[in-house]
């Protein structure tokens, strides 16, 4: 059974927000207003959350790109009331917009604050419409976001790989934020596949899992070179 | 199948992604619905991938765009450009909104005064437009000569700019000026090597980096293919880990990023350089073979008047002292010697002189003392060292032998010479015409643009985006994006070897707009002169074909492949050997456009004779006869008047023009995370709190000249007594989303200019903070 993940190296971030915008890009992410922006209601499904340490002139800063962990035991689909959330068979936490009903409870119970409440209906600048990305469905007012791993792409990597008469390679399913990274700080594949390059990244022995303790199993691992005291990553947005 | 609750809703979240490939109709048809129980006019959607070229910056990544049904949806990187490997920045990234930026200009337009105050445009047939600007020109060359008509073209290293400068040549002039952000160190190589380019520095396989100035990651060459070098140089595990050292006021994405950042007082690089300098040649580490054979100036020189100048020797030995230069540059001696020891005994030592670093009064100087020092430790056109980057062997243009390097004469820098005109040291133009240039947003003129405009009589504009120009040029020419034109990109590579990268469109310009190359193709027509006086393209499709030629006839390099075939080129070609990929150029011109692009991987190091072109053939050490080394800085605080120096920094995402009007942009602007839709400044703690100013709390930045408004940052980044601005807010911008969001700081710059380039300084300008 597949278990797609994604590895982040943070020693090869430079926090340059290319994975940001490419989500924004590939998933219809409408821009967040100004005023709703200061409210810290900023949606980005890949966050860039920056830490700056010591005092001048001693100072070091990370980066640490934040997606939604896809957990195995995620927090946010007990507390959902009408199954609106749930792990599928690729192992990827999926957000069903019709279902849902906006009571935020996944929002809260996340501890990596991913999800994403829509507030207000999205004002997308005009024209948006023309290079919106047919394969992603825009959300509406009242439901939750969040990411969704590229669902879509992995439709159509399978779609060409049928057609091909062969299976799914390793670097057929890729996500927006892993191609456009210029760093190339960002592995994702099938955690399962022993072969797979994000396996391979995965065994490191810089690697670490984000409020592992909580007991979530995220999808998602980092790499760092030295000890990480993980800055707090509190629900900041509404 | 059984169906139950669970599968149908995964069934209907899968189909809401199918259902916008195939479209209804598709989906209808994999369900087996015949076809006449399909719903009329739903499209089938056709999807197109088109390799280009980005040129959101000048690094000119390659980039893909996919375009659906006639919409461009995606923009990701070529994974085949040898400078980006398919990465891409947010900028390239964002440029979708760039392509339907609402407030983009369209309609051709005049503006006259007899249609009353505000002058608004009048719409008119693009042929009358250029009928009417070219009715213009000749006017103006007939009654005043070629100093009646100017051209600043601000299109990057593109065939556009070789159009804009051949028309240049066409109509008697010396040339275009070109806005070249490369200006500065541009001459700072010309003064040394005798070449006009920037240094490649391959900090990928050194072992010692020295980066002076912000911004290797931001803004110089190619910050994606600086993301990944770096990221490279941190994945290093064996042997002695690579080092870099950021030097820099500000703790920047560059310094966040590297092993050590030492902060130093805003335009004292130069004097930093000769520190190091110094520790070289106290500890003996100087190469003196190289320095026998391939240099001169370091010893004294004798002027023409007799009077004796200091050489490099000299003016190391005497203005490098550490403890010295610690007065000067606030950095402390232990971390002078450290760093200068570290360069000196590193197997691979390179120094790299950043944009940053020219933008102030002895800048270009400063620069050349920073390169000086690649030269003094052996480390010119070596692996790990600073390269020169070669230029691509283009097609010459007909009747001007020489490979044309895009970008023009940087002594002749747009910024530069509108700067003469303004101080009266230039003619004041009665035609100017603007060609992707935006001078109202450049920190040298935009200060000075508007009563600059208003003496000459006749502007016209070939804009793209929605800049400042649009809203009081007298002619505007709508132009298309990069992602609708045809053209070349070929600047100054940071991996030494020529790169081109060939852009084609990706969807078609809308309105009257058309590409840049083409308006000006025409207008040249229109003004030629005997049957020689045309130019020999007639359109941008046609200029660009005609220089991709030049690639075919040069016998070498490759169009952009893969890695192992870059590989077996690159071996060959270092044995000698070239393989021809192709017969004929038709079928070679097919497969540069189709992979997006032609370089050459094999660089040939240790080419002295091709990179050291001074007249003696020798790297010209800089000398106390050359413009004077930095001055002393500026008492960057002066607690009595509660005055800070203003220092000014790069954002990657305003790097190029018009990043603050795409939202995308405007929302991922702050890499530290905390500012978006709106300007900020950054004061370190203590400062901040010897002006009771809290993080949060609204500003005004003010001097003499002028003021502006932003929110306040307390940032242990910024060094005590600096207040650190960004750039690239332009408060004159004609889009919506950069309207009315701040800007403005350009005006408080003083008048001070680097007596090479010619342009502004942006360091030494004291300005008040307080609360609003």
């Amino acid at each position: 059974m597949t278990r797609w993940g994604m590895v982040i190296d943070l020693d090869r971030c430079n926090g340059c927000r290319a994975c940001t915008v490419a989500c924004m890009a590939e998933n219809n992410i409408a821009p967040t207003a100004p005023d709703q922006a200061a409210m810290g209601r900023t949606i980005s499904w890949m966050e860039v959350i920056p830490q700056v340490q010591g005092s001048y002139p001693d100072l070091r800063a990370r980066f640490m790109p934040r997606p939604c962990f896809h957990c195995q035991n995620p927090p946010c689909i007990k507390v959902c009331p009408v199954k609106a959330t749930y792990v599928n068979d690729d192992g990827l936490v999926g957000q069903i917009y019709t279902r849902c009903i906006g009571c935020r409870y996944c929002t809260n119970a996340c501890p990596y604050a991913a999800k994403y409440f829509n507030w207000f209906e999205p004002q997308r600048p005009p024209g948006a419409e023309s290079y919106e990305n047919p394969d992603v469905s825009c959300r509406s007012a009242g439901v939750v976001e969040k990411c969704t791993f590229c669902h879509h792409r992995l439709q159509k990597a399978r779609e060409k790989a049928s057609l091909e008469g062969r299976p799914l390679r390793d670097g057929d399913y890729d996500t927006a934020c892993a191609q456009a990274c210029p760093a190339q700080a960002i592995t994702f594949g099938d955690l399962s596949d022993p072969r797979s390059r994000v396996s391979k990244a995965a065994n490191s022995n810089r690697a670490f899992k984000l409020l592992e303790e909580l007991g979530t199993d995220p999808s998602v691992i980092y790499l760092s070179e030295g000890p990480w005291h993980g800055p707090r990553i509190a629900a900041h947005h509404g | 199948m059984d169906i139950n609750r669970r599968v149908f809703i995964g069934l209907a979240g899968g189909c809401a992604g199918a259902i916008g490939v195939w479209g209804v109709r598709g989906l209808l048809e994999t369900l087996g619905a015949p076809a006449e129980d399909r719903t009329p006019g739903w499209p089938d959607l056709k999807e197109m991938w088109t390799p280009s070229v980005c040129r959101a910056c000048p690094a000119g990544c390659g980039i893909r765009g996919r375009t659906v049904d006639g919409s461009l949806v995606r923009i990701e990187g070529n994974p085949l450009h040898p400078i980006n490997r398919g990465g891409l920045c947010p900028k390239g990234l964002a440029a979708l909104q760039l392509a339907y930026d609402p407030d983009r200009p369209l309609t051709c337009g005049v503006r006259s005064s007899e249609l009353g105050p505000g002058r608004p445009l009048r719409a008119l047939p693009p042929d009358r437009g250029l009928e009417l600007l070219s009715g213009r020109v000749q006017a103006a060359l007939a009654a005043r000569g070629p100093q009646a008509v100017a051209i600043v073209e601000g299109t990057g290293p593109s065939g556009t700019s070789l159009i804009a400068h051949d028309l240049a040549r066409r109509l008697g002039l010396a040339g275009a000026w070109s806005h070249d952000p490369d200006a500065g160190l541009k001459l700072a190589l010309l003064s040394t090597q005798g070449v006009s380019s920037p240094p490649a520095c391959d900090i990928a396989r050194a072992e010692t980096v020295l980066a002076f100035g912000a911004g290797f990651l931001e803004e110089d060459g190619s910050p994606v293919r600086r993301a990944l070098d770096m990221a490279d140089l941190r994945s290093h595990t064996e042997g002695r880990r690579p080092q870099v050292v950021v030097l820099d006021p500000r703790f920047s994405m560059s310094a966040a990023r590297a092993d050590r950042w030492v902060p130093l007082r805003p335009g004292t690089y130069g004097s930093l350089a000769l520190a190091v300098a110094y520790v070289v040649f106290k500890e003996n580490r100087h190469r003196a073979a190289f320095l026998r054979d391939w240099s001169e100036g370091l010893e004294d020189l004798v002027l023409p008047d007799g009077s004796r100048a200091a050489g490099y020797l000299r003016m190391v030995m005497e203005r490098g002292i550490p403890e010295t230069v610690a007065q000067e540059t606030g950095v402390p001696v232990d971390t002078i010697l450290e760093i200068g020891k570290q360069f000196a005994t590193s197997h691979r030592a390179v120094a790299l002189p950043s944009r940053e670093v020219t933008r102030h009064e002895n800048g270009v100087r400063d620069a050349a003392l920073i390169h000086a020092l690649n030269a003094l430790v052996g480390s010119l056109d070596v692996p790990g060292g600073a390269l020169t980057p070669a230029s691509a062997p283009l097609a010459a243009t007909p009747g001007d032998p020489g490979i044309p390097v895009p970008g023009g004469n940087p002594a002749g820098n747009a910024e530069g010479r509108l700067l003469d005109i303004a101080q009266g040291r230039h003619p004041v133009p009665d035609v100017l015409v603007l060609v992707e240039a935006e001078p109202e947003e450049w920190p040298g003129t935009a200060g000075v643009w508007s009563e600059l405009r208003d003496r000459i009589p006749f502007v016209a504009t070939v804009a793209a985006r929605p800049g400042p120009s649009v809203g009081d040029a007298d002619l505007v020419l709508p132009a298309a994006t990069y992602l609708e034109a045809w053209d070349l990109w070929s600047g100054p590579s940071p991996v030494g070897s020529p790169v081109v990268g060939v852009e084609c469109p990706l969807l078609p310009p809308p309105g009257d707009a058309r590409p840049g190359a083409d308006w000006l193709l025409d207008l040249s027509r229109r003004l030629a002169t005997g049957e020689d006086g045309a130019p020999p393209w007639n359109d941008a499709e046609e200029h660009t074909r005609y220089r991709l030629r030049g690639l075919f006839e040069a016998r070498r390099g490759t169009p952009f492949t893969e890695d192992l075939e870059e590989e077996h080129i690159r071996h060959l070609e270092e044995r000698g050997w070239w393989v021809p990929t192709h017969d004929d150029p038709e079928s070679f011109l097919q497969e540069v456009i189709a992979r997006g692009g032609w370089w050459d991987p094999y660089y040939r190091h240790k080419q002295y004779g091709r990179i050291l072109r001074t007249t003696s053939g020798r790297f010209r050490f800089p000398s106390e006869s050359d413009p004077p080394a930095s001055r002393k800085a500026v008492s960057f605080s002066d607690p009595r008047e509660q005055a800070l120096q203003l220092s000014v920094f790069p954002v990657l995402a305003f790097m190029g023009p018009g990043g603050a009007e795409l939202p995308w942009l405007q929302q991922n602007v702050d890499l530290f995370g905390r500012t978006s839709w709106q300007p900020w400044v950054e004061i370190n703690p203590r400062t901040a709190a010897d002006l009771g100013i809290d993080d949060g709390t609204r500003v005004e930045v003010s001097n003499r000249r002028g003021a502006f408004r932003a929110v306040a940052r307390v940032f242990e980044g910024a060094s005590p007594g600096l207040i650190n601005v960004p750039l690239g807010y332009s408060p004159s911008s004609r889009g919506r989303y950069a309207r009315g969001r701040g800007g403005g700081m350009y005006s408080l710059l003083g008048r001070k200019r680097d007596p090479t380039s010619g342009l502004a300084s942006m360091s030494g300008t004291l300005v008040r903070v307080k609360a609003v």
